[in-house]
């Protein structure tokens, strides 16, 4: 008992090095560690390469197609057309905001000159009178209206410089990374980018993830996963439309570049100009 | 002896600890490799529709018309799908179309459809949808409809590929319901939402206005000048049943109803100045709503039912106001320009749209309820009654072009303009039907 409290310890300074030693490495491998994931982030934002030629096609088509949908069971249907029961989309479906309509001049349509089709007199009322010239009422109005402009062009600059800051960084990011993997990154986004569409009644500024992986030929294998769903079925199926359209992805200028797998995040909606 | 043993010990754990603290270096530095994958981040979208093929279904001669010529339109209407001439490649309904030499034809998607006779002076219509990108079959359908049923089968064919494809309901079996005058006659009109196929449900040599859809679809409030007054009356659509919804002094209005179906709000001016008031769907229970100063005309009902968006010139000059459906304090809803009437909520309750002039002309302008962020969606003079399509994307309206009423149509996100038909006479007040129940 008291020789085991007492012992003599043989392996003492042995122990001690080989301790030491291990703690050298340890804080060796954690400094390497440390520099391997300071590695900075790889996100590029498609806007670097919007002038790109499009990605090469590919000289073989058919991708591999694994999935098998079933196909739905022949419906029967009476004789009369039924109208299709309505789908309830899966979200509120909200109104697309802020884009402008498009510029396009109502197109003169050659109309059928017709004789004598005055406009009909409206009886009754229907509030249109004539409006008065500017009453003091219409100025306080007008004031108003212009500064409730003003507020939202000032929130809208806010938003733009917050925009173009975060284009910044992710620019800046891609300068840091291999300008071939930067090359790719780019030519991917703008392939992929060039072939989603955005579907009705999204809203708001919704995140899409997929994962997919590569056959070294660029074509996908399998079907994208769903890493992030916006919360719109229909726009995750948008997106992952466009991704199969774009298979196969465009392939890296330098092979050892190349990655097996790649993380695909879309702002579907965020100005892409 | 136990010393000896104890040294071994010792060392053993040495070794351990080594091997441990190997594997640890093993991890740290596969780590970072294994998460090693690239992000791409991608911002905004490039296309603008998607592309289908929908070449001639088999044995379209056995109906009146062209069955896959009325899909083709319905869906190139929206401007969400886009049609690729199918050249020379050849698609049988019922094989296995060749994906790749589709897809190299630059469409993303295939309908192919076939009709052969069927029972009782039928014809059996069956369709299929494919993914070429994919290669996979989407669905495959079958109906059975007389041989003029054409363009109503067009139109269920039509819903179905858009909702499967663009992931809302389609608006291709839905009607409109507008007053067309022509000479001294004028005709309360239903057609298809494309305005094809009108049929008359009333003609009159006194003016007819403001047809309004029940809910259901199954019933038309409209008002008529037959007994030299404004009179609103409602139309069952399915007999010639008609019935007085309000016949009070003065004029009666403007007919919206409620979500539900069971009440109609209107403007009449029983009380002296135009007000709004609300009845139940017989007449009975009316209520007045409204109590201003001013003209207060052209009640709509939220989607929601809660509230009633009017139009008034309580302020100096004709706005936007809301108040709830039974009654309470009046909110003022449009701030922007100095006049704004015929207000429209859209299905969704988030949009507003309305007329509004600017510099003079008479313009569709829609209205983020929540932002209150205004967009002039049309570039035309003389636009009036708004109309929201069902699904909340498309917007009917009437409009002056060549001297004449027309009506035309403006998709929300502006992708879509198009003008409807080209009837002879003067177009008006148009209304968009409901979804078909």
């Amino acid at each position: 008992m008291e020789f085991t409290l007492q012992r003599p310890e043989p392996g003492k300074w042995g122990a001690a090095v080989f301790s030491l030693l291990m703690h050298g490495l340890l804080v060796a491998v954690l400094f390497y560690g440390v520099q391997w994931q300071s590695r900075p982030p790889a996100a590029v934002s498609v806007e670097l390469v919007r002038s790109l030629p499009p990605a090469s096609m590919p000289e073989t088509p058919a991708p591999p197609v694994k999935e098998v949908v079933p196909p739905k069971p022949v419906e029967v249907k009476p004789v009369e057309v039924k109208p299709a029961p309505v789908i309830k989309p899966d979200i509120a479906i909200k109104e697309p905001e802020k884009k402008k309509p498009e510029k396009k001049k109502e197109e003169p349509k050659p109309v059928p000159p017709v004789a004598q089709s005055k406009p009909v007199t409206k009886p009754a009322e229907k509030p249109p009178e004539k409006a008065p010239p500017m009453s003091r009422m219409e100025q306080m109005l007008a004031n108003e209206a212009a500064k409730a402009g003003a507020v939202n062009n000032q929130n809208r600059l806010n938003q733009a410089a917050a925009d173009a800051r975060a284009k910044q960084d992710a620019l800046n990011a891609a300068a840091s990374l291999g300008s071939a993997t930067g090359d790719w990154m780019g030519q991917i986004a703008q392939k992929v980018k060039s072939n989603l569409m955005r579907p009705p009644g999204a809203s708001g500024n919704p995140v899409v993830e997929f994962k997919v992986e590569l056959l070294p030929s660029g074509e996908i294998m399998g079907e994208p996963k769903l890493n992030k769903s916006s919360g719109n079925s229909s726009l995750d199926e948008a997106v992952r439309r466009a991704i199969l359209k774009s298979s196969p992805l465009p392939k890296p200028t330098k092979g050892e570049v190349f990655q097996r797998e790649l993380i695909l995040k879309f702002h579907p909606l965020a100005d892409g100009e | 002896m136990g010393n000896k043993i104890t040294e071994e010990l010792q060392y053993m754990m040495n070794f351990k600890k080594a091997f441990a603290a190997l594997l640890m270096l093993g991890a740290l530095l596969s780590a970072p490799l294994a998460s090693a994958q690239l992000t791409i981040e991608i911002f905004g979208s490039g296309a603008n529709s998607i592309p289908l093929a929908a070449p001639n279904f088999a044995g379209e001669a056995l109906m009146q018309g062209s069955v896959s010529e009325v899909v083709r339109k319905d869906l190139a209407l929206t401007g969400l799908l886009r049609i690729v001439e199918p050249g020379n490649l050849l698609g049988v309904e019922g094989v296995q179309p060749d994906h790749a030499a589709w897809k190299g034809r630059g469409a993303d998607a295939l309908l192919l459809g076939s009709i052969n006779p069927g029972q009782g002076g039928l014809v059996d219509v069956r369709f299929r949808l494919y993914d070429t990108v994919r290669a996979t079959e989407l669905f495959v359908l079958k109906v059975s409809v007389r041989p003029d049923q054409q363009r109503a089968l067009g139109h269920h064919i039509a819903n179905k590929v858009y909702e499967k494809l663009i992931g809302q309901p389609g608006i291709f079996s839905t009607r409109i319901a507008y007053v067309e005058k022509q000479g001294s006659r004028y005709q309360l009109l239903i057609s298809d939402f494309d305005g094809e196929n009108a049929v008359p449900a009333l003609i009159s040599q006194e003016p007819i206005m403001s047809p309004a859809w029940s809910p259901d679809g199954k019933r038309l409030a409209y008002v008529s000048f037959d007994k030299k007054k404004p009179i609103i009356y409602v139309r069952a659509l399915d007999s010639v049943r008609t019935t007085v919804l309000a016949n009070y002094k003065g004029s009666n209005s403007a007919p919206s109803w409620s979500p539900d179906g069971r009440r109609l709000a209107m403007t009449l001016t029983k009380d002296g100045l135009s007000q709004v008031y609300v009845a139940n769907m017989d007449g009975s229970g009316l209520r007045r709503l409204t109590s201003s100063n001013g003209i207060d005309t052209e009640p709509q009902w939220s989607p929601d039912g809660n509230h009633i968006y009017f139009t008034s010139d309580r302020g100096g000059s004709p706005q936007i106001y809301r108040v709830p459906a039974d009654g309470g304090a009046v909110q003022r809803v449009t701030f922007a320009g100095a006049y704004n009437v015929s207000p429209r909520v859209s299905p969704d309750g988030k949009t507003l749209v309305y007329i509004s002039r600017n510099d003079g002309r008479f313009q569709i302008t829609m209205q983020d309820l929540a932002s209150q962020q205004t967009q002039a969606l049309t570039d035309s003079a003389k636009d009036e009654s708004p109309s929201f399509a069902p699904d909340g994307r498309t917007i009917l309206y009437a409009t002056e072009a060549g001297g004449r009423g027309v009506l035309s149509v403006v998709s929300t996100d502006g992708r879509t303009r198009y003008r409807l038909n080209n009837r002879a006479g003067d177009v008006r007040e148009p209304a968009w039907g409901p979804f078909e129940k």
